[in-house]
């Protein structure tokens, strides 16, 4: 008794024993235990490493069995043709993200530029900033900036302008891969 | 926001080329054979792995379609294969990691859901394979995957090895482990279900 128990404690150890690929061979050629050999039986019967096998594997190949019979794996040229139109969306998208990033760009600048192009052609809204911002540019006075910037009140829509033809070319062609 | 009819001709002929220029790794009569070899293989493995039918046909779908798109070369089919099955692995371990996270979509009970075939037949047959269902539940993830890819798959070592990004040496004794384990849960469910009739 003890050798057999010091002989399944050295299997265990080593995570296996001698006899385990027949007793697998058997399990999955569907000959155990009826038409297994009389000896691997009686082998498996004593060794806790091998009734170990036995209890897990043969209801793991059984449920192999029984699986495939079981869900519908679609047909392989559905998954290629899948496959390749998913891939293709994803081509595309990718490449129409520099325009997309671009048009948004755009659009925010022009719409921010318009904004402010009519807060400073507007009499009201012009007096309004010019009196909030009267201790700011006070400094400034006396280069008269201001003034000329007033005098010379076609030139801010003119740099929106250029900035909203240009803005949007330059981003992207930035961020063209080619 | 954006939208096709926003584009120019230019913009879009380049799109369609992008498009055009799609390629994967295999050409399609070489994927078509590789898909009827590994198909079935891996909705098993997908299916006991997750429980779920569904799950599993989704993450077939998935597992394909990036295997596909992986520039990658393999010395062999068994390599292939093994990356095939590692997809999938990390697939169903992606989706464990998301459900733990959103408790509302927890993997279906099969005591409850009579799932994967059992459809209430209560035959021993039927039993059994509940049981082991609830036993290869009870077992972590790799403990799961290890057994069915090698017991049920029949996968060389090497090749679990490389599926479940563990050493080759060391396949044999958490394959002892997970077995000894599942052995146990096995028994300790038929002997519940014995107590329970007596």
């Amino acid at each position: 008794v003890k050798i057999v128990e010091l002989a399944r404690r050295s299997a265990e150890r080593e995570g296996g024993c001698s006899r385990e690929q027949d007793v697998l061979d058997a399990l999955a050629g569907e000959r155990w235990p009826e038409r297994a050999p009389e000896e691997l039986r009686a082998h498996a019967a004593e060794c806790a490493v091998c009734t170990d096998l036995i209890a897990a594997v043969q209801p793991i190949l059984a449920d192999r069995v029984d699986l495939s019979s079981e869900g519908h794996i679609p047909p392989s040229g559905a998954m290629w043709w899948r496959a390749q139109m998913r891939a293709r969306q994803e081509a595309a998208r990718e490449a129409a993200r520099p325009i997309t990033v671009a048009h948004t760009v755009a659009v925010i600048g022009a719409l921010a530029i318009v904004g402010v192009a009519i807060a400073w052609l507007s009499p009201v809204m012009r007096d309004w900033v010019v009196d909030s911002t009267a201790g700011v540019t006070s400094s400034l006075r006396d280069a008269d900036f201001r003034g000329a910037l007033l005098s010379h009140g076609w030139l801010v829509p003119l740099m929106g302008l250029v900035w909203l033809l240009l803005a949007p070319l330059a981003i992207y062609f930035a961020m063209a891969e080619d | 926001m954006f939208r096709a009819t926003d584009m120019t001709l230019s913009e879009v002929e380049r799109l369609e080329a992008v498009a055009d220029d799609v390629s994967f790794q295999m050409d399609e009569d070489a994927f078509r054979a590789f898909y009827d070899r590994t198909a079935r293989a891996l909705w098993n493995y997908l299916a006991r792995l997750t429980g779920d039918r569904q799950t599993a046909d989704d993450l077939l779908q998935e597992t394909y379609y990036r295997f596909l798109r992986t520039r990658g070369s393999w010395d062999s089919e068994s390599h292939r294969r093994a990356y095939l099955f590692r997809i999938a692995t990390n697939l169903v371990h992606d989706g464990r990691r998301r459900a733990r996270r959103a408790v509302m979509v927890a993997l279906p009970d099969p005591d409850q859901m009579g799932e994967l075939g059992a459809g209430g037949d209560l035959s021993e047959h039927a039993v059994q394979r509940t049981d082991l269902r609830r036993a290869m539940r009870r077992l972590r993830p790799r403990e799961r995957a290890l057994l069915w890819l090698a017991y049920a798959q029949g996968h060389a070592h090497s090749e679990i090895a490389e599926t479940l990004g563990v050493k080759t040496a060391s396949v044999k004794l958490l394959l002892f482990r997970a077995r000894r384990k599942l052995a146990a849960l096995l028994r300790r469910t038929t002997g519940h279900d014995q107590g329970d009739l007596s």
